[in-house]
């Protein structure tokens, strides 16, 4: 995720951000006159104001245009018929409002800012003077010259300059501020993509880390282990085949999204199955119980970290409970595929299991949690253990979004 | 995961854009301070109570100060509460300043104090969501509409009660709104960049994954090809097990764990500092005894990471002193960093302060400690 926007984007997004804002300004000017002139229009029947509630109608919706496309023909637009309209406006307001007093000063005051403030395109800040300044003039000399129709005089409020002034110092300290921190900037989204690229090495090397586990390492306790004399013609194999995938393939990456999505629904040729068949063939008894169908539902990563963890299990069954039998439990919800490895073995304590024991924790916890899944434990010294693994029958869809979560 | 889902602010989409327009927020804290004193200065042969101008006066000077020390890059985030507070001491101001005209005309001698409310609510748009900023600009117009309409009924205008609530409630419903369209519009722009970045990086990693598997793949290919593929290649071919091969298989095994433990345990922290400070004494520089720097989200990542680089590579900080401690709280972690500062005040405060203000936004409670010559910088997040 990054932090922020880019030097190029920022300044456009200002631009557009402070148009929006203008328009808004001018809208509620537009909407808080209307419905002055309607309460007044209402509460006192003998004036006439129903005119001046029309004049405001259409500047409401053409500012509303303006500030939907903000393109220079709509702003044009909008200026070419609020003008008339706020002469329009002014002229019935000053008719009718005798003398004028706070009220009526209040309402033309207010809609003279509302055309004066014309967002326009938000390009740029010479543009955005030129806009005020068309928007002042016009509204301006609409009011200007029905008062001088009427009257034969006329005032500039100087509310109403001051709203220009400061209009135009708002730009000015928004354009002069888009300077300082480039440079931490690109130092942000330079951090943000080394932390994307570090977290795809992570886990690569986590994965690495396992498939060495269960390979090297495995082999190479065993040759230590073994008794002297001729080697045992299944460790030999497994030797020989892990050898030529690990030197002369690529293990780490394409091989599981290139394998096929039938094959893998079949349970005789799931990973899963291999890996009970490896247990057995080391001596174990394994039951497996539930639904073997529910493989079928894993996506390629989910199911390829699958067979390897419970691998790792029941190996921890051979190696640590002192137990030569285990439950292979497969159960499946519409979201998830769980599967439950259990012995009546020793059983033991997790938190007081060794720093430097790889199995447990790399094999299968962080195997398994890279593919979004989750492992619980529940492990009594003396009762058994069991370990529950939890994986999302949409690993794949969660991987790729995983950062857009983050 | 809580950043998504509460409703977000500029300054937390856009910490370092809010840095660069806090100039706006600031001088408008001093513009209405300003505006506040000439109006009241202007209009004083209207007030009938000048205590309660002064008292009005004064709120306004504390509600400008409470703006301009709450956005400062090295403070915590500007809360609602201080949203609240700034609005109300201006509401409340209002109400003073409105009263102090005894029975004069409000919409002719103190239009400026909603004017004041509404400027201020248009400084804090990049602190505070749109829909806080929308419902706190309405309520403080609706608020001052009342007050407007209370002293009207204790004077003498003849203004209809309807014209004077709506031209008080103008500008802070106006200015309020404005502030809001603003601040959406930014976060809009935001979220399609966001989008937009977030795929293309996300192409960009698939296409990276390739190289760096055969990387990582190349690491450890180049290890066992030391001692033990020559091993079970010969074993293999051989057949039979002699003692030397248990012995040197035991050996192998053991150093291999040993590596990968320590590669599985270092930290993406460790890893960072280890890059930038040099790998001598990470274990004594990075403390992490209960493993939480695993926990930060991507974002807090980021910015931890841009923040010990420039530390890194900048002088403000003596490099050999800098430790960082990551420890367990009751409600999550706190990361304390501390550091010999080598460099004045003024220049170590302008080169870190907009790395104070990424951090503050993505991390929760930062406090910045200076005691000449040690920093100390702390902050906290939240863990799953």
């Amino acid at each position: 995720m990054s932090i922020g926007l880019p030097a190029h984007l920022r300044k456009e997004s200002v631009g557009r951000a402070f148009a929006q804002s203008i328009n808004t300004i001018s809208f509620v000017c537009f909407a808080m006159v209307l419905a002055g002139v309607v309460s007044l229009f209402a509460g006192t029947s003998n004036v006439a104001l129903l005119p001046a509630a029309l004049a405001v109608l259409p500047m409401l919706f053409t500012v509303w245009l303006a500030n939907y496309y903000r393109t220079t023909f709509y702003t044009v637009a909008h200026i070419v018929i609020a003008g008339p309209a706020t002469y329009w406006f002014a002229l019935t307001v000053i008719s009718e409002i005798q003398p004028l007093g706070a009220s009526g000063q209040y309402l033309v005051n207010v809609i003279t800012v509302g055309l004066m403030l014309v967002g326009g395109t938000g390009r740029s800040v010479g543009w955005s003077l030129v806009w005020f300044t068309t928007g002042l003039l016009v509204a301006q000399g609409a009011v200007t010259l029905a008062s001088w129709q009427l009257l034969g005089h006329t005032v500039i409020p100087p509310g109403v300059i001051l709203v220009y002034l400061a209009a135009i110092g708002v730009l000015a300290t928004l354009r002069l501020s888009q300077r300082g921190v480039r440079r931490v900037q690109s130092d942000l989204h330079r951090a943000a993509r080394d932390d994307e690229l570090d977290h795809l090495r992570f886990g690569i090397e986590a994965t690495s880390v396992a498939v060495m586990h269960d390979t090297v390492l495995g082999h190479l306790a065993a040759i230590a282990n073994a008794p002297f004399g001729a080697i045992n013609p299944q460790l030999q194999r497994e030797i020989t085949r892990d050898l030529e995938v690990i030197v002369g393939e690529e293990w780490l990456s394409g091989a599981v999204e290139n394998e096929d999505d039938s094959a893998r629904a079949d349970w005789q040729s799931s990973a899963l199955q291999a890996a009970v068949a490896e247990a057995q063939a080391m001596g174990l008894a394994v039951e497996v119980t539930g639904d073997l169908t529910a493989l079928a539902q894993l996506d390629a990563p989910g199911a390829a970290a699958l067979g390897p963890a419970v691998k790792q299990c029941l190996v921890n069954v051979i190696k640590h409970s002192g137990a030569m039998q285990a439950e292979v439990a497969i159960f499946a919800s519409p979201d998830e595929v769980s599967v439950l490895v259990v012995d009546a073995g020793k059983g033991f304590d997790e938190a007081e299991t060794g720093a430097d024991r790889l199995g447990l924790r790399q094999s299968v916890r962080r195997r398994i949690e890279l593919v979004a899944g989750t492992v619980q434990v529940w492990s009594t010294p003396g009762l058994g253990t069991s370990v529950m693994i939890r994986i999302p029958t949409d690993a794949n869809e969660r991987l790729a979004s995983g950062s857009a979560v983050e | 995961m809580r950043a998504t889902t509460e409703p977000v602010t500029i300054q937390q989409l856009d910490p370092l854009g809010t840095l660069d327009g806090r100039p706006i927020s600031v001088s408008a804290a001093a513009a209405v301070l300003v505006l506040g004193t000439v109006m009241s200065w202007l209009n004083s042969d209207a007030i009938v109570y000048p205590l309660l101008a002064i008292a009005a006066l004064l709120l306004i000077a504390s509600a400008s100060a409470t703006l301009v020390v709450a956005t400062s890059p090295l403070r915590a985030r500007f809360s609602g509460r201080m949203h609240v507070l700034v609005i109300g001491l201006l509401v409340f101001a209002y109400a003073l300043s409105t009263a102090s005209l005894g029975g004069q005309d409000s919409l002719v001698n103190d239009y400026w104090g909603t004017m004041v409310i509404g400027i201020m609510c248009m400084a804090i748009a990049p602190y505070r969501p749109v829909r806080d900023l929308v419902t706190v600009g309405v309520v403080a117009a609706i608020v001052t509409g009342i007050i407007t309409l209370v002293q009207l009924s204790a004077s003498s205008s003849d203004v209809p009660p309807v014209i004077a609530g709506l031209a008080s409630m103008t500008p802070v419903l106006a200015l309020s709104l404005g502030g809001s369209a603003f601040a959406r519009s930014l976060a809009q722009s935001h979220a399609q960049w966001e989008l937009r970045a977030h795929r293309a990086a996300h192409r960009q990693l698939e296409r990276q994954h390739v190289s760096v598997a055969r990387s990582v793949q190349q690491d450890r290919v180049t290890i066992l090809n030391r001692d033990v593929v020559p091993l079970l290649v010969a074993l293999t071919k051989r057949g039979i097990v002699s003692p030397d091969d248990r012995t040197r298989a035991a050996e192998y095994s053991e150093s291999i764990r040993d590596l990968m433990v320590t590669e599985v345990n270092r930290s993406w922290l460790e890893s960072i500092v280890a890059n930038s400070f040099g790998a001598r004494g990470v274990g004594s520089r990075v403390r992490d005894p209960h493993r939480l720097a695993a926990a930060m989200t991507a974002s807090q990542r980021t910015a931890l990471r841009a923040a010990v680089l420039a530390v890194a590579t900048g002088d403000e900080l003596a490099r050999e002193s800098v430790r960082l401690e990551i420890e367990k709280t009751d409600v999550g972690a706190v990361i304390i960093v501390t550091a010999t500062v080598s460099s004045s005040e003024s220049s170590w405060r302008s080169s870190l302060a907009p790395y104070f203000a990424v951090l503050r936004v993505v991390f929760t409670g930062l406090r910045i400690t200076y005691r000449t010559p040690s920093l100390i910088v702390r902050f906290t997040y939240d863990i799953p």
